[in-house]
C-alpha cells in the first residue's frame, strides 16, 4: 500500500513539475518582455498560453544531431542525468504542509520523507552537475562545450560549499535536518531575521548553483555559443532546460522553507503562504535576469572564496557561540 | 526481500569498482566510480545509517568525484589519451588485493557466514546524526581535532608544493 501511494505521488510530482517547466519558460519570456517594454509571446493562444505546448511539440520533431567524434553512450547519458537528478531532489520537497490524519498518522505531501531531507537535497543538487560535466566530455572535443562544463564544475564545487555552510546556521538553530522540524522551529519568528547574512549568502549561492544570470558562466552566450549545450539539439537540449528549471523550483522551495518559515504566516492558510514564497523566489530569478549583467569568471570565484566563505565561517562561529552560552543569536 | 536488495546493491558496488579498473577512458572510469559510491551509500541505507549514506553521496560523489573530473578536464587532452591503465608495477597492489580477498574468503569459510542474514540490519542501534555528533564531540574530541589538523597540514603542504615560485 505504501509503495502504491509512493508511486502515485511520484507520477503526480513528475507530471506537475513537467507542466511547471513548460509554463515557467512562458512566464519568464512574458516577464522579461514586459521588463524590456515588449509584449512577449502573444500569438499562440490567449496571451501566448499555448506557446510552451507548441515549443515542446517542435522540440520533439527537431533533427537529432550527434557529432561524429562524440562519445555516443555518454552523449545519451548526459541529458538524461541532467534531468534526472533535479527531479530526484524535487521528490523530497513537500508540496504542502504535512496533514495530520484522524488515526494519528501523518500524510506527507512529498514522495520521499526522511530525517535527513536537507542532506538528501544537497546531495542530489551536487550530482546534478554531472549531466553538464558529461555533456562537455561527450561532445567530442568541442571547445565551447568543454569550456562550459569546466566552468560548471568549478562553480558547482565552490558554491555547493557556500550553500551547505549557509544552511548550517538554520540547522544549528533548529537542531534538526528534517524540513518539518525546521519549519516548526520558525513558528514565532522566521530564520531570515536571525540569520540575514546566511540568507543573503544562500540566495547568491542558489543562483550560482543553478547557473542563472548573473552567474550563468557555463552557458554564457556571447563567449561560448551555448556552453555545455552547444552540440545538443532537439529534445536532448530540452532536457537540460528541464533540469535547470526543476532545480530553480527546488532551491526556491528550500530557501522558503529554511529561511522564510515555509508554511508559517499570519491570516492566510499555510499552503497559500508556502506557494507565495516559492513563486516570489521564482520571480526573483526572472527579475535578476532582467536586471544584472553577467559577472566575469574571476569575480565569480572571488565572491565565493574571498567574500562569502569567510563571512559564513564567522557566522557559524557566532551562531554556535551564541547558542552555547544562551545569548540572542542576532 | 532485504536479501535481494542487498545482492542488487552489492552488485552495483562491485560492478562499479570493476568498471573503474576495466574502462579505457579515464572519464568513464570516473563515472563508474560514482556508480560504485552509490552502491556504498545504498549499503549504509540498508544499515539504517542515513546520515552516513547522504555524506557518502555529498562528499564522495558530489565533491571528490567532481574534483577528479575537473582535474582531468584541466589536464592536456593528449596527456590523458596517452595514459596507460597499468604501469610496470601494477602487480604489487594486485597481489595485496588478492591477499585481502583470500583473507575475507577464508574468514567467511571459517566462521560459516549465514547468507540468509544478507541485508538484515545487524547493527546494534542503527545510527543517527545526533549519536554521531555525541560520539565524535564527547568521546573522541581529541582524535577528531587532530584529524582536522592533519588535513590542514596536508592542504597547506599541497599549496606550498605547487606554488614554488612564491618567495
Amino acid at each position: 500500500m505504501e509503495v502504491l501511494i509512493a508511486i502515485i505521488k511520484l507520477i503526480i510530482v513528475v507530471t506537475v513539475l513537467s507542466v511547471y517547466v513548460m509554463y515557467a519558460t512562458w512566464y519568464e519570456r512574458k516577464v522579461i518582455g514586459h521588463m524590456q517594454q515588449r509584449i512577449g509571446p502573444k500569438r499562440v493562444g490567449w496571451h501566448g498560453l499555448l506557446q510552451p505546448i507548441a515549443d515542446t511539440i517542435k522540440s520533439f520533431w527537431k533533427e537529432d544531431v550527434i557529432p561524429d567524434r562524440a562519445d555516443k553512450p555518454l552523449f545519451w547519458l548526459a541529458p538524461a542525468l541532467a534531468a534526472t537528478f533535479p527531479f530526484a531532489a524535487a521528490i523530497a520537497i513537500p508540496f504542502a504542509p504535512p496533514l495530520h490524519l484522524a488515526n494519528g498518522k501523518v500524510f506527507y505531501f512529498s514522495v520521499f520523507h526522511s530525517k535527513v531531507d536537507i542532506l538528501y537535497i544537497l546531495g542530489m543538487m551536487g550530482l546534478a552537475s554531472f549531466g553538464v560535466l558529461i555533456a562537455g566530455i561527450a561532445s567530442g572535443g568541442s571547445k565551447y562545450a568543454f569550456t562550459g562544463s569546466q566552468r560548471e564544475a568549478a562553480q558547482i564545487v565552490s558554491y555547493e560549499a557556500i550553500l551547505a555552510l549557509a544552511l548550517l546556521n538554520p540547522i544549528l538553530m533548529a537542531h534538526s535536518l528534517s524540513l518539518e522540524k525546521i519549519v516548526e522551529a520558525q513558528r514565532h519568528l522566521w530564520f531570515v531575521f536571525y540569520q540575514p547574512f546566511a540568507f543573503v549568502a544562500f540566495v547568491i549561492a542558489m543562483i550560482a548553483a543553478t547557473a542563472r544570470v548573473p552567474f550563468d558562466l557555463p552557458e554564457a552566450e556571447p563567449e561560448l555559443v551555448a556552453g555545455h549545450m552547444t552540440e545538443f539539439s532537439g529534445l536532448k537540449m530540452g532536457l537540460f532546460f528541464f533540469g535547470q528549471y526543476v532545480m530553480i523550483f527546488v532551491v526556491s522551495a528550500l530557501a522558503s522553507i529554511v529561511f522564510l518559515g515555509g508554511w508559517t504566516g499570519p491570516v492566510l492558510p499555510g499552503v497559500v503562504w508556502y506557494w507565495i514564497k516559492i513563486l516570489a523566489f521564482i520571480f526573483m530569478y526572472t527579475w535578476f535576469w532582467g536586471t544584472f549583467p553577467r559577472y566575469r569568471y574571476d569575480q565569480l570565484m572571488d565572491i565565493a572564496w574571498k567574500a562569502l566563505l569567510p563571512l559564513m565561517v564567522l557566522n557559524i562561529l557566532w551562531t554556535g557561540f551564541a547558542l552555547a552560552v544562551g545569548l540572542p543569536v542576532l | 526481500m532485504e536479501g535481494i536488495m542487498f545482492y542488487i546493491i552489492s552488485a552495483i558496488t562491485v560492478g562499479g569498482a570493476l568498471g573503474v579498473l576495466l574502462s579505457k577512458d579515464p572519464y568513464r572510469a570516473a563515472m563508474w566510480m560514482i556508480f560504485s559510491f552509490f552502491g556504498i551509500a545504498g549499503l549504509f541505507v540498508m544499515l539504517h545509517a542515513q546520515f552516513n549514506a547522504m555524506l557518502q553521496i555529498i562528499v564522495y560523489a558530489g565533491a571528490i568525484a567532481v574534483m577528479i573530473m575537473l582535474v582531468m578536464m584541466i589536464m592536456d587532452r593528449r596527456t590523458i589519451e596517452s595514459l596507460k591503465r597499468f604501469n610496470s608495477q601494477f602487480y604489487w597492489p594486485a597481489l595485496i588485493g588478492l591477499a585481502l580477498f583470500a583473507d575475507l574468503a577464508f574468514l567467511a569459510y571459517k566462521f560459516k557466514i549465514d547468507t540468509s542474514n544478507a541485508g538484515k540490519n545487524l547493527a546494534i542501534n542503527g545510527s543517527n546524526t545526533q549519536m554521531i555528533g555525541e560520539v565524535l564531540f564527547k568521546h573522541y574530541l581529541l582524535p577528531f581535532e587532530v584529524t582536522a589538523i592533519i588535513l590542514l597540514v596536508a592542504l597547506i603542504g599541497a599549496v606550498v608544493l605547487t606554488k614554488k615560485d612564491i618567495s
